[in-house]
């Protein structure tokens, strides 16, 4: 427990300090502390309000319980159980149960979120804390429309349960949780951090000399270049071509800025015809038309494309980092994947082609007609501590968006390239999992759906472009549909 | 072309119950070759960590109270349908015939909120009435058809011994009946131990998964983690009660379609 | 039931017991089919009057227009059309298929070597879940490794080689294969049962006519199964309207749409999109065409009953 030397610390300068301190900063590290050392905490069970007085345990009833969690309450977790399995989770509620040992926890690992989940919301009984991910999710922006979803402001500044003298808020990585903001107020906490971006063999371009380009002529050329040497250069999940569209999002914003990006977004009248977004979409039209896709491709799934893609039968594929995890039994020896932003589309791009789609997924929601809306706030808190998130860091080889928790862990080379490109893009991330894509299924299916015929040439880009348009009017005119703005 | 046929039906059986042995890099970078090596422990995996096991008692547990509560409840009915003039007959059977062309999804948010107020939520029993009410229509529909084509003599000579309906139905045309029920009992055996719509929203609680949900449980978990060898095991076994009450039955199955005669 | 004097206390008695027992066979049916069948369907018909996203209980009562949307919407359209298609072309591959086996197996009488073997392997397919035949099946129309392409290649036909399911011209035929694939077995065991039921005299008097086996199954088989045909028929169509099971699995309705059914769009409009009132109108309109068409069918095929 050497690394709880400094809250040991932090915690004797409190109890000096007395009570006050509470209010001050960073408290929770007393109830590991607790835990550490065996004991029950008493005052986990003490209203906030009526904590006792001086030094005595009860003393710490905000520090250890700062969201005013009931005593005796139980708490409903339900877990998505995909990539990630849900052994994060529990190992979060054993945190959980050291800080509040008398709430008892129902665990629920599952799959279909939509089905279980949405009949629960209607009928009001909904669990007290969802992590709202994977294939079969609930419409996030749906249960915002219907005030179904609790406003986390308070979490974001209660205390950070073990890092000393720092909010909540201020333990994860900037600009992670835009996403999750919905008219101002935030609904949704993100919890794995990734990026979205263009990965290959580091090991196959060492060998054939081929260099990852900066502009898209450049990326044209290499694919020439990559053909010839009788490798397919591209493939992607044909089915679905959501990664392509992430693609395509991320060229839109580097190439006419977040402006563009964000009308967009906000619905704008023949946004999706601005010359940006036309010129990016006669680029990836490119692709099509020189034939530079392993044939078949159409007929993938992610699973699939990515199964070709390791075999090396094409070179470049667009998907998110969570792709040395999902593909870990099939990748072979030395193939050392790396993941590139995007290239430049000119030079009147806007923002510098380092610039890179890092986002965050596992959507945690915290709905408002839950019994024990503060635990399932609280058991957040507590996932979203340094302790839990390295756990899920060794578990999943993957990353969390909170700050120094993966510390002296070794995830091999996507992982370090990762950390290379988000270190790299500096200033310049775009969240992917923010604006149309999340408050608009309809709009983003759309994409999809057209993405998958521009990239088999069965329509230009002005008809691909035309086709969205007219998706997007019918939205913007849609008076059951809620919308949102935000800006640039 | 029969052998066409032949090999067209029997080659994904051969090739799932391979596939089930081999490892993910096999399955998917050499999908139709023959697995290096025999990995049993496929199977194992799918049963005890994949818990296809638990699965697999949860599934039989329910299938098997639907289908004997089925084929009392809708042998019953279908007699009486098929022997008796009465007022509303036809009425009754138009009623439960339309319910074979309900899409269910339609039903399915309502029927949850009636099973939450009946506190039959993730519940065998409530899964056994809800299998039992969907599976009547088909089977209401076949056994009144098999029951008219019943000769009625053998019945009308048990009245005049002073049997009563009760007796008729008992002891003279249920076991003559035997055949259609042998029939319908395959046919919801099949429909139900496949059933996934249902389970999905009335059955939430993964220690009461039945089989299909505890696979498609499996299939996106795997999908994520490109664990394919253990989900292509835990499909290989779910295979195997059908395909065995299949052959098993099926002579009689042939023999019950053949009495059944559905003139429609 | 005989005419009765209502007079003669006996019959009254035998009567009241003869209500009972028809009540006490009846109501355990009618009773779980009403309340676990009927009455969620008949709040789904109300839900598809309202505007409502299904997340929560705020429902808005609108009235009819959740169908006059669904009447101008493109895509309820496009899916009805492959539906639409797949009620031509499904029955037709089907029946006729498992009429051809039937034939060969029990025309007659008659049969060929290991038609026992054949009538358990062709009926196998049906045991198979969803999940299973999915998986199997996108390996076999998989582009480069699959089945098929390999097959074509080996026999020289490279030419015939194509993306199945990420083609939209070849994704619902490649759908429709599998289909028929699972239910042959079912149709032909069905038919069997129909032949054999068929009296050996009419054949053998036909054969002594000097008719083949090909018109003696116009002639003879074919009007004696009329019954079954029909009875396939109706089962068929009810399954052409629904496919959601084996599109969910195979394409989700892709690529953009090429092989989108009503049932599939349905549930991505209530549980992608949110907006539940108006999946539950597709829905009751689903249900609404499922039972004309039924009902159409029924009186169009209505031949005399012949009597064997």
């Amino acid at each position: 427990m050497g690394e709880h030397d400094g809250q040991v610390r932090v915690v004797s300068r409190r109890r000096f300090l007395g009570r006050s301190a509470a209010f001050l900063g960073s408290t929770a590290a007393f109830g590991i502390l607790q835990a550490c050392a065996g004991r029950a905490t008493p005052s986990s069970s003490a209203p906030i309000a009526s904590g006792g007085p001086g030094l005595s345990p009860g003393a710490s009833g905000e520090a250890t319980n700062p969201l005013g969690v009931p005593a005796g309450e139980p708490l409903e977790v339900v877990i998505f159980k995909g990539g990630y399995g849900d052994d994060y989770a529990i190992n979060a509620e054993k945190i959980f149960n050291r800080v509040h040992p008398d709430t008892k926890i129902t665990h629920l690992g599952i799959q279909r979120l939509r089905e279980q989940l949405q009949p629960r919301f209607v009928g009001g009984n909904p669990p007290d804390v969802i992590d709202n991910s994977g294939g079969g999710n609930l419409d996030t922006a749906a249960l915002v429309a219907e005030g179904q979803l609790a406003d986390l402001a308070d979490l974001m500044d209660a205390p950070a349960l073990d890092t000393p003298g720092e909010t909540f808020g201020d333990t994860l990585l900037a600009g992670s949780q835009s996403g999750g903001v919905f008219d101002g107020k935030q609904h949704v906490l993100k919890y794995a951090s990734f990026v979205f971006g263009i990965w290959y063999s580091d090991s196959l371009f060492k060998s054939k000399g081929w260099q990852y380009p900066k502009t898209w002529d450049e990326m044209l050329t290499l694919s020439d270049e990559i053909k010839k040497a009788g490798i397919s250069p591209w493939t992607y999940e044909g089915k679905n071509p959501y990664y392509f569209t992430q693609i395509f999002n991320q060229m839109i914003w580097k190439h006419g800025g977040m402006q563009t990006y964000v009308n967009l977004d906000n619905l704008e009248p023949n946004a999706w015809k601005q010359p940006e977004v036309v010129n990016v979409a006669e680029a990836l039209y490119q692709l099509a038309d020189r034939g530079f896709f392993l044939p078949g491709t159409e007929g993938l799934t992610n699973t699939e494309s990515q199964a070709e893609w390791l075999q090396g039968k094409a070179a470049l594929l667009p998907v998110g980092s969570w792709i040395e995890n999902e593909m870990k039994g099939l990748i072979p020896d030395g193939f050392d994947m790396v993941v590139q932003p995007t290239p430049s589309l000119d030079a009147s791009d806007k923002v510098p082609a380092q610039g890179i789609q890092s986002g965050a997924g596992e959507d945690f929601i915290v709905p408002a007609q839950g019994k024990n809306v503060q635990a399932g706030k609280e058991f957040l808190r507590v996932l979203f501590s340094r302790e839990s998130a390295k756990f899920f860091a060794e578990n999943t080889k993957s990353t969390t968006v909170v700050l120094n928790s993966t510390e002296g862990l070794k995830l091999g080379t996507a992982f370090d390239s990762v950390i290379t490109a988000v270190s790299t893009a500096g200033p310049n991330l775009l969240d992917p999992l923010a604006g149309y894509v999340v408050w608009y299924n309809k709009l983003v299916t759309e994409v999809n759906n057209q993405m998958a015929s521009l990239l088999t040439k069965r329509i230009q880009p002005a008809e691909f472009l035309g086709n969205i348009q007219k998706v997007a009017d019918q939205i913007a005119q849609d008076p059951s549909i809620k919308k949102y703005k935000r800006s640039a | 072309m029969l052998s066409a046929w032949t090999v067209l039906v029997l080659f994904p059986f051969v090739w799932i119950a391979i596939s089930a042995f081999k490892s993910d890099r096999e399955i998917f970078f050499s999908p139709w070759a023959l697995p290096a090596t025999l990995r049993w422990e496929n199977f194992v995996k799918a049963w005890e960590e994949a818990s296809i096991g638990l699965y697999f008692w949860n599934s039989l547990i329910v299938v098997l109270g639907a289908l004997v509560l089925t084929l009392i409840v809708s042998s019953m009915a279908a007699y009486v349908l098929a022997r008796y003039e009465f007022p509303g007959n036809r009425i009754i059977q138009y009623g439960f015939l339309v319910g074979m062309m309900f899409p269910v999804f339609l039903a399915l948010v309502p029927l949850f909120f009636l099973l939450r107020d009946l506190h039959l939520l993730a519940s065998y029993q409530g899964l056994i009435l809800v299998y039992t009410a969907y599976a009547l229509p088909f089977s209401i529909f076949f056994l009144t058809a098999f029951f008219r084509t019943l000769p009625t003599e053998i019945g009308e000579a048990a009245v005049v011994d002073g049997a009563s309906d009760f007796g008729v139905f008992w002891h003279v045309m249920l076991p003559m009946a035997q055949p259609g029920l042998v029939t319908v009992g395959i046919f919801n055996f099949l429909g139900m131990w496949n059933q996934f719509i249902l389970p999905i929203v009335l059955n939430p609680d993964p220690e009461r998964y039945v089989l299909p949900q505890g696979l498609a449980f499996l299939a996106v978990e795997k999908g994520y983690q490109a664990d394919w060898a253990v989900l292509i095991a835990g499909l290989t076994i779910s295979v195997i009660p059908t395909l065995v009450a299949y052959v098993i039955f099926q002579r009689r199955l042939e023999r019950g379609l053949t009495v059944g005669a559905l003139k429609g | 039931m005989r005419a009765r004097t209502p007079r003669d206390p006996a019959r009254a008695r035998r009567r009241r017991r003869r209500a009972r027992f028809l009540i006490t066979f009846l109501s355990p049916a009618i009773v779980l089919y009403s309340v676990f069948v009927l009455w969620p369907y008949a709040q789904s018909f109300y839900i598809a009057l309202t505007q409502w996203r299904g997340v929560s209980a705020n429902r808005t009562f609108i009235g009819l227009a959740n169908f006059e949307k669904l009447v101008s919407d493109p895509n309820f359209w496009n899916a009805l059309g492959h539906n639409g298609l797949m009620l031509i072309a499904l029955p037709a591959a089907t029946i006729g298929l498992a009429l051809f086996f039937a034939a060969l197996f029990a025309q007659g009488g008659r049969t060929v070597r290991g038609a026992g073997f054949y009538r358990v392997v062709f009926f196998a397919p049906q045991v198979m879940s969803v999940v299973a035949i999915g998986l199997i099946w996108s390996f076999v129309f998989h582009p480069t490794i699959g089945l098929l392409n390999g097959a074509l290649s080996a026999a020289g036909l490279d030419g015939l080689k194509r993306t199945w399911l990420g083609d939209p011209d070849t994704v619902l035929w490649a759908i429709a294969l599998v289909v028929v694939w699972q239910a042959v077995g079912f149709y032909m065991v069905l038919f069997i049962a129909g032949m054999q039921a068929i009296p050996m005299s009419l054949y053998e008097a036909a054969t002594l006519d000097g008719a083949s086996r090909w018109q003696a199954f116009w002639r003879i088989t074919l009007p004696l199964l009329w019954g079954h045909v029909r009875t396939a028929l109706v089962f068929i169509s009810i399954g052409a309207l629904d496919l959601f099971a084996i599109v969910q699995v195979m394409t989700r309705g892709g690529p953009n749409r090429a092989s989108d059914v009503v049932a599939l769009f349905m549930y991505e409009t209530a549980f992608s999109f949110s907006d539940f009132g108006y999946a539950t109108a597709i829905g009751v309109a689903l249900l609404l065409m499922t039972l004309t068409l039924a009902v159409l069918m029924l009186k169009a095929t209505q031949r005399e009953h012949i009597e064997y």
